[in-house]
């Protein structure tokens, strides 16, 4: 009797101390978790995919009203500048006719030039279709979650994009949603160059909807409205990708506002360029085999060549 | 003698049990879905604190230290941020909420609201903190930070309107 009386007392001091250390306890694991997670990326990111899978179905779900609310308010907005916007978009007709044929100009002039040299055409793309299930960022990461993953051909690195332009690339890769980092999160970084001048320059996320061009020449010459477009340097993203303008220059900073409006996605294409980029050969991935895989089961998925 | 409760009882009671932490985890998810804030910022991970705060305060079994951890964790999981950090902040957050518990517990909602303010002040700074760290430079974008802080100041009364309803309806019989 003594002796059960003595293990029960036990135990509950047991409890109450772990009950009274138990913050501390944690707090001390967060720090160490912290330690792991900056140690061990692999396994985190694993982890963190294997939670993303798990979740995107519900994400899914729940993101399809709003979804369809973005789309009715865009529907009104749209209802009430129509006027407006067909005047515009006349005008715009008439310069696109003029650069088409300019283009159709300079597309024969650059094939005749091109058989002269030899030239080796860049490899044609194919592309996911994913829709955005989750916006995945907060104060100090910036970064967004789509339904496509492994299954649908999707490798880590592939260049995110809108119709408008550059979004980010991927960063993790799940069986069926992956993780798109976006231009703006502070550890986004993304050769480009300067369209007018061909002055090379990094774009680097800063948080802000606004990331700014880093190294670029002392005596550059920059103007506002300039536009930026991927270098290709790194092999990562082709060459010419519209990724945005330049909105402000001063006080050491040269701001770019993107073209793709990074809150108003609701689809977005992970573009297989199958350029054998400096990531991929790090990561010791296969690029050559992204672009054999089928189409999924997921009917709102498209894959094109 | 007591009687034993029924198996079904049992179930009953350990749902009604988890209700703070489901909120806690269905206001997670609510703040990944892909809002359009027009361009001023990012509106989740924070919104977890508003739960955090309110059951520490009104039942403060429901919401233990290690399910304020574990939220954490799965926010850092799912947001992508350095494991550790959102488990370090939500800990913090719940260390202010037990400090201030026997001041706001019972006293009427403006000051509650301020308390809220306070410990989400509190929690705010310390992502900062971490962030800072974690990157080894200071970002001076505070926009993003305010615009969560406000998101959660303003969603606090409409939650703990909801979250009191809840209390009133189900967790009236389960232990304080």
């Amino acid at each position: 009797m003594k002796q059960r009386v003595g293990s029960v007392s036990i135990a509950v001091a047991a409890r109450n101390w772990t009950q009274r250390f138990a913050f501390v306890l944690l707090i001390l694991l967060s720090f160490g978790i912290m330690l792991v997670g900056k140690a061990d990326t692999v396994v985190v990111s694993r982890a963190r995919t294997l939670l993303i899978d798990l979740i995107a179905p519900v994400m899914d779900a729940a993101s399809r009203p709003i979804a369809s609310a973005k789309e009715a308010a865009n529907t009104v907005q749209e209802l009430v500048a129509l006027k407006q916007e067909n005047a515009r978009l006349a005008e715009e007709n008439k310069t696109l006719l003029e650069w088409q044929s300019i283009g159709r100009e300079l597309q024969s002039q650059n094939a005749s030039l091109r058989d002269l040299l030899k030239f080796t055409p860049d490899p044609r793309a194919s592309y996911v279709t994913a829709p955005v299930i989750a916006d995945a960022s907060s104060s100090y990461v910036r970064s967004l979650i789509v339904l496509a993953g492994q299954n649908d051909g999707v490798v880590k690195g592939q260049a995110a994009i809108t119709g408008a332009g550059l979004v980010g690339r991927v960063l993790e890769v799940g069986k069926r949603a992956s993780r798109v980092l976006l231009l703006t999160d502070i550890s986004a970084r993304v050769p480009v160059v300067i369209e007018r001048t061909r002055d090379q320059a990094v774009l680097a996320g800063n948080n802000s909807d606004n990331p700014e061009l880093q190294y670029l020449p002392r005596d550059v010459d920059i103007k506002v409205g300039d536009r930026i477009v991927t270098s290709g340097v790194g092999g990562n993203f082709p060459v010419g990708l519209p990724v945005g303008e330049v909105t402000r220059v001063g006080d050491g900073h040269i701001l770019v506002q993107l073209y793709a409006q990074l809150e108003r996605m609701e689809y977005i294409r992970l573009v297989d360029y199958s350029l054998p980029g400096i990531l991929m050969q790090d990561l010791g991935i296969d690029t050559s085999q992204a672009s054999d895989v089928t189409s999924p089961a997921m009917g709102k998925l498209h894959r094109a060549q | 003698m007591a009687l034993r409760p029924t198996l079904g009882q049992q179930i009953d009671l350990a749902l009604r049990r988890s209700i703070p932490v489901a909120l806690a985890v269905l206001l997670l998810f609510l703040g990944l879905l892909p809002w359009d804030t027009h361009g001023l910022g990012p509106m989740n991970a924070n919104l977890v604190l508003i739960p955090i705060y309110y059951w520490t305060l009104y039942r403060p079994q429901l919401m233990t230290v290690w399910a304020v951890a574990t939220l954490g964790l799965i926010s850092d999981f799912l947001l992508g941020t350095l494991l550790g950090v959102n488990m370090l902040t939500f800990l913090v957050g719940y260390r202010v909420a037990v400090a201030q518990r026997k001041i706001f517990a019972g006293a009427p909602f403006i000051i509650v609201w301020a308390g809220f303010l306070l410990m989400s002040g509190v929690a705010g700074l310390v992502q900062w903190l971490l962030a800072t760290i974690v990157r080894e430079q200071i970002d001076f974008n505070l926009r993003p930070a305010l615009f969560l802080y406000m998101i959660g100041v303003v969603a606090y009364p409409p939650c703990a309107y909801v979250f009191a309803w809840i209390q009133r309806r189900s967790l009236v019989r389960v232990a304080q």
